[in-house]
């Protein structure tokens, strides 16, 4: 394992984006297109940063810094810890955020209220870096609280009453979430006297307080996460909220929760204590009913935005489950899943996005002939929805090869079962949306010029489609490398 | 003739080569090439796709001269870090593939530029052509299972394209069916590959049954999962209703592929998998029956082949549409395929008639069926109807296309002289020799029914051919017609291919099947008995002569009797019985889930936020009557100060009265002093019996207002008397 350095690239990353929050909210007064240009420069700038610290994470360097004494007499610091793990998610959240911020300039340019969305969102990736990035588990339930919180301006953007109704679900849910984040936190100092990330296995003996602990970060995080019982916020939350933000909730803050139940799985707990204690059932079972929940119930939805959150139930369902199972081929699934996803799911908001835009239509039984009439958004989306199903050589084949190889051998065929299955509805789920766009009957006799979708729209859609393409089955491919190596430092218990 | 059977046994050298690389990719970068030629100018287009069909057939055949050397092997590594490579390894099996795809694909090319002329979205039409060759052809020139997997998708999806070429409400459907179930079998086959690989670790395609057997997995399993996986593309009943429905529905020259080509691809998996992986390297003496699962199946397989090839043949004769006619002798031909596929794998090392059997039938079916559905497309072209009971007598419009279509149909009636009889009696030496082996009576009776079958096929196609050829032309489509050149030309290759074959059976057997057999396990004894094999036996052509016999009574039989227009009631069709309802159910259970799971938990939600509203309600409404309390209490301490106040004033009142009392308490007061006397020792008493009693507490409720002022009077009683007592 490489050695600990202290370097302030952490910090920057996290507090860069918050500060800059304040000065996109001071200049937007004076012009609305430095405010854009400062949002995607910001956006820009954090995701090299992040970027920036590659050479050292792949050496096996993990990245500290000690910003200041939150409560000094209990010992809580306000550290930042990057390990490789960290720096997948800080990378791959910070990538899609800057596509993202780059879509939303010509997204956004005809809604209401650009002045409160902007700052919240550049907020936001500081907050959601923040829990990547964060070296305790007091110091990411601050961040997790802030990003949760912030969002919630993002997921009611268009304030009619749906959204405002989904919101006050997503406050709600979010704030009992929290609570139960923050039960476990302090049961983990309670019980192990330290909430670092530095240690593993802080909690070895099973007892009530314990298994409550596992409990509290189920539900804080799983909430997130979307996990069965506690998903029922995100149908509702991520169609509200304006296709970017949409990409976002769904592509990288569910991560979040998967994130945090890494940090939970390997660090609080560890994998031996699990298993014996037969604790890690429970998410094993939920995962297998959010895999199919999920899928099933995004067979019955005609909403294409709704139909593609609960595709990202059941695409959490996968990670979750992958997660569980422990073993070395089904971790590495998991963590490159929460890549694959992004970048699938990322693409299919954003293009769901620019389909909506252009034609008002959401209920895809009127999508009729949309392919002929914007070829390459709906290129892109065919692209990310076969990834979906897990076609070779896209990326999704590659996450769900992995995690059904983890599955067996974990000595569990059922698993792959529930995977194929999942995969045959999201065929079923998806292909009609491919279908009738292409060959369908035209319903829509609107007219629409080839394409015309703004270039920002189109540069985001087409980077992440080509990203799906890419980072499947190809030589070179770093996500797949990374995933590699933090399963590597996962299993080697080297955090 | 010994050291020939024993050069095919010996493991040949391995040559590296990318060639096969770029036979797979040349169709795919051309199906690009095509599509932009296709927007500027249409004969680009067209001259360009059969160019690069052209192409790729000539790269195949440049690859004969290795194969006859050895295996050609190229491995390109894709993601080293998970041994995930694509690896092509070409065999004789797979040139036989190849080759024949290859080239029927450019005489199908050819055909489309007659057949698309007036057909829409052409451009779209030859770019997925030339990208399914693609498809297929990466299918067979792979040596692991996961790259054929890749292709076998590749294939599924732009095939798909093909099928729903006419987008009119019944491709739609057919193409709804056709990719469902194709992305199904797809995951069926995944299943399978992620246990074999679980289990050995290794997907190459070789001989894996000792790894197997030493991994314990569970091999009924995997089996089952392939040949499911592999079944659904091969038409085999109960997988097959996806067939007739999306071959008839897609342009000609597509569903000739689809029917000639793209169903072999079944048959091949399903020959690799269960011939090749799961069979041992060595040939073992004195094998006991049923010594691997490989065997089992292979019995399995068997009958699963002429259930096929009976029911296909049966649903042809039914129909009245020219290309459903077509589509169910598919169905029924590949029925025999499989029975070749199954005795070869119920024989083991002695099956090595089965197999040259099937791959035999492989090439002859690929010829004409292919042709055949090109015939009835070059027909549609000119009447676009190919109902024979609407469009009748077409032999006088177009005397080649009949003289064609006549060879074709003896080809796969199987009479001698054309191709189709070379593999049927291959077949059927096969089936005889699967009963020979332990004279199981089923199998004697399902020799019978392949007799009967090879008697139905001819007569469907005389059916077809009286129907479409014969006859009066009707009035509407009474018309000149002038085929075009392309049309004569892919014709007339296909009818000489054939006849040729059919009179030279020996050329493709000895050049192509009999290597075909190096790498599989077989016999030597048997390899070298079958190289020797001449077909134009009497006890072969006899058993044609005995088909023709039953045709010749089973045919004006079913004239007369109506027997050929049955309509089957619905529930008879596995696909209302089984397919829609299972459809169905699957459709209820996601609107279950939606309804009962989703919503439920969402009530529940729901529920308990109204639970805890009304948890708050309710200490809200005990605060009220808290306040309430209070409010009572002040009032009532009000009321306590009103009546201490009226207290007071009686109190006035009774100080002035009280002189006059005194003159009575004198007297009051002797009668007390004798009472007290009474009473003073009942009172010790009770006071001793007093102390018994525990107190519990002074409690203030005991105290109302009428004790405390008697308490009071009495005390003042007391004082007064006390008083008065001390002058006294």
């Amino acid at each position: 394992m490489g050695e600990t350095t202290t370097s302030f690239l952490p910090v920057f990353v996290t507090l860069f984006p918050m500060l800059m929050t304040l000065v996109i909210y001071y200049v937007q007064k004076e012009s609305a297109k430095l405010r854009n240009k400062l949002s995607v420069i910001t956006s820009i700038i954090t995701f090299i940063a992040v970027a920036a610290m590659y050479p050292q994470i792949i050496r096996g360097d993990i990245l500290v810094f000690e910003l200041f004494e939150i409560i000094p007499e209990m010992g809580f610091v306000g550290t930042f810890r990057v390990d490789i793990l960290s720096f997948c998610l800080a990378l791959i959240s910070s990538f899609v955020w800057m596509l993202a911020t780059i879509y939303s300039i010509d997204y956004m340019s005809h809604e209401h209220a650009q002045n409160r969305y902007y700052p919240t969102l550049i907020f936001t990736l500081g907050a959601c870096l923040g829990i990547f990035v964060a070296g305790d588990f007091f110091t990411l339930f601050i961040f997790f609280e802030l990003m949760s919180v912030i969002s919630y301006v993002l997921v009611v953007h268009e304030e009619t009453e749906e959204a405002l109704k989904a919101g006050y679900k997503y406050i709600i849910m979010t704030i009992i979430g929290g609570l139960a984040l923050l039960l476990g936190v302090i049961n983990t100092f309670e019980l192990a006297g330290t909430v670092s990330l530095e240690h593993t296995g802080m909690i070895t003996t099973a007892s009530g307080l314990a298994f409550a602990t596992f409990i509290a970060y189920i539900i804080g995080f799983g909430m997130k996460a979307g996990m069965f019982p506690l998903h029922v916020w995100l149908p509702d939350a991520h169609p509200v909220a304006p296709a970017p933000a949409s990409a976002l909730l769904s592509g990288i803050m569910l991560k979040t929760g998967a994130y945090g139940l890494f940090r939970v799985f390997f660090n609080v707990f560890n994998v031996e204590f699990l298993q014996e204690t037969n604790w890690i059932f429970v998410v094993t079972v939920l995962a297998v009913i959010t895999i199919l929940l999920g899928s099933a119930v995004a067979i019955t939805q005609y909403d294409l935005k709704r139909r593609l959150a609960y595709s990202s139930i059941g695409q959490m369902g996968y990670v979750l489950l992958g997660m569980s199972l422990f073993t070395e081929a089904a971790i590495l699934g998991a963590i490159f899943h929460i890549f694959s996803h992004a970048f699938m799911k990322g693409c299919l908001f954003i293009c769901a996005g620019a389909i909506i835009v252009k034609t008002g239509k959401r209920d895809i039984r009127e999508l009729g002939g949309i392919g002929i009439k914007m070829p390459v958004t709906m290129i892109a989306f065919t692209t990310a929805s076969l990834a979906m199903i897990g076609i070779p050589p896209l990326n999704g084949f590659l996450s769900k090869w992995n995690l059904a190889l983890g599955a067996l051998d974990g000595g569990a065929p059922f698993y792959v079962v529930v995977l194929l299955i999942s995969s045959l509805m999201n065929g079923l789920y998806y292909l009609p949306i491919i279908i009738n766009a292409f060959f369908g009957e035209e319903v829509l006799h609107q007219e629409i010029k080839a394409d015309d979708v703004p270039f920002k729209m189109l540069l985001s859609i087409v980077v992440l489609a080509v990203c799906c393409l890419i980072f499947g089955v190809s030589p070179i491919n770093l996500p797949f490398d990374l995933s590699r190596m933090a399963t590597d430092l996962l299993i080697g218990g080297g955090i | 003739m010994y050291s020939a059977a024993e050069g095919i046994n010996q493991v040949s050298q391995t040559i590296i080569s990318s060639k096969p690389v770029w036979i797979v990719l040349i169709p795919m970068i051309g199906a690009l090439l095509v599509y932009l030629a296709g927007r500027k100018t249409e004969w680009v287009r067209n001259i360009l796709s059969a160019a690069i069909a052209l192409y790729t057939f000539k790269e195949v055949i440049s690859l004969y001269p290795l194969i006859q050397q050895g295996i050609v092997e190229y491995r390109y590594l894709i993601v080293p870090i998970i041994d995930y490579e694509l690896f092509f390894r070409v065999d004789s099996l797979s040139f036989i593939f190849a080759a024949l795809m290859s080239f029927i694909w450019l005489l199908a090319t050819l055909f489309s530029w007659a057949y698309m002329a007036d057909e829409h979205a052409k451009t779209r039409f030859f770019s997925f052509f030339l990208f399914t060759l693609g498809g297929c052809l990466g299918v067979v020139l792979t040596g692991d299972l996961i790259s054929l997997f890749l292709f076998f998708e590749l294939m599924t999806f732009s095939s798909y394209v093909l099928v729903i070429h006419e987008e009119d409400k019944q491709s739609m459907d057919a193409g709804n069916v056709f990719i469902i179930l194709g992305v199904l079998g797809g995951l069926v086959l995944l299943m399978g590959i992620f246990l074999l690989y679980s289990a050995v670790g290794t997907l190459e395609i070789r001989p894996l049954l000792s790894e197997l057997t030493a991994s314990g997995a569970n091999q009924p399993l995997i089996l089952l999962m392939f040949l499911i996986g592999f079944g659904v593309k091969a038409g085999m009943v109960p997988l097959h209703i996806w067939l007739p429905q999306a071959h008839p529905i897609a342009p000609a020259p597509a569903s000739a592929l689809l029917s000639g080509l793209m169903i072999k691809i079944g048959a091949y998996g399903i020959l690799r998998v269960v011939l090749m992986i799961f069979t041992g390297t060595e040939v073992v003496e004195d094998a006991v029956l049923f010594a691997e699962w490989s065997n089992v199946f292979g019995y399995i397989i068997i009958w699963i082949g002429i259930v096929t090839m009976f029911l296909g043949a049966l649903m042809a004769l039914q129909q009245t549409m020219a290309k459903k006619i077509l589509a169910y002798s598919s169905v029924s031909q590949m029925g025999y395929i499989l029975l070749g596929v199954g005795c070869a794998a119920y024989m083991g090392a002695d099956g090595a008639m089965g197999f040259v059997g099937a791959i035999y039938h492989i090439i002859n079916h690929a010829f004409f069926k292919a042709g055949l559905f090109m015939m009835v497309g070059a027909v549609y072209i000119h009447t676009h109807e190919l109902d024979i009971e609407k469009v009748r007598g077409m032999a006088k419009k177009f005397p080649f296309i009949a003289g064609t279509f006549l060879v074709a149909a003896f080809g796969i009636g199987g009479i001698p002289g054309f191709n189709g009889y070379t593999s049927k009696t291959l077949v059927h030496h096969a089936i005889e020799e699967a009963y020979l082996v332990n004279n199981d009576p089923w199998l004697f009776i399902a020799e019978k029914i392949f007799v009967l079958t090879s008697a139905m096929t001819v007569c469907y196609f005389i059916k077809l051919f009286r129907g479409l050829f014969l006859g009066e032309v009707p009035e509407k489509y009474d018309k000149d017609y002038h085929p075009s050149p392309v049309v004569y030309l892919t014709m007339g290759v296909f009818a000489a291919s054939i006849i040729f074959i059919g009179i030279f059976p020996q050329v493709i057997y000895q050049s192509l099947i009999i290597p075909a057999m190096n790498g599989f396990t077989y016999d030597p004894a048997k390899v070298e008995y079958l190289t020797k094999l001449n077909f134009f036996t009497w006890p072969d052509i006899r058993a044609m002569v005995i088909v023709l016999a039953l045709v010749a009574v089973i045919y004006p039989l079913g004239n007369k009797f109506k027997l050929f227009s049955i309509k089957f009631p619905d529930w008879l069709s596995i696909e209302y019985s089984l397919y829609k309802p299972m459809a169905n159910i699957g459709w209820q259970l996601c609107l279950f889930t939606y309804k009962y799971i989703d919503t439920g938990v969402n009530n529940v939600y729901y529920f308990s936020s109204r639970v805890c509203r009304k948890l708050i309600d309710v200490t809200s409404r005990f605060e009220d009557y808290l306040m309430i309390f209070y409010d009572f209490d002040a009032k009532t301490l009000r009321r306590a100060v009103d009546i201490t106040g009226r207290f007071e004033e009686k109190m006035m009142d009774m100080y002035e009265g009280s002189t006059d009392v005194s003159d009575r308490a004198k007297e009051a007061d002797k009668r007390f002093k004798e009472r007290y006397t009474d009473t003073s020792g009942k009172v010790q008493d009770a006071g001793e019996s007093f102390k018994g009693r525990k107190i519990i507490g002074w409690n203030i409720k005991n105290i109302n207002i009428a004790a405390m002022i008697m308490a009071f009077l009495i005390s003042v009683f007391l004082l007064v008397f006390f008083y008065f007592s001390r002058i006294a």
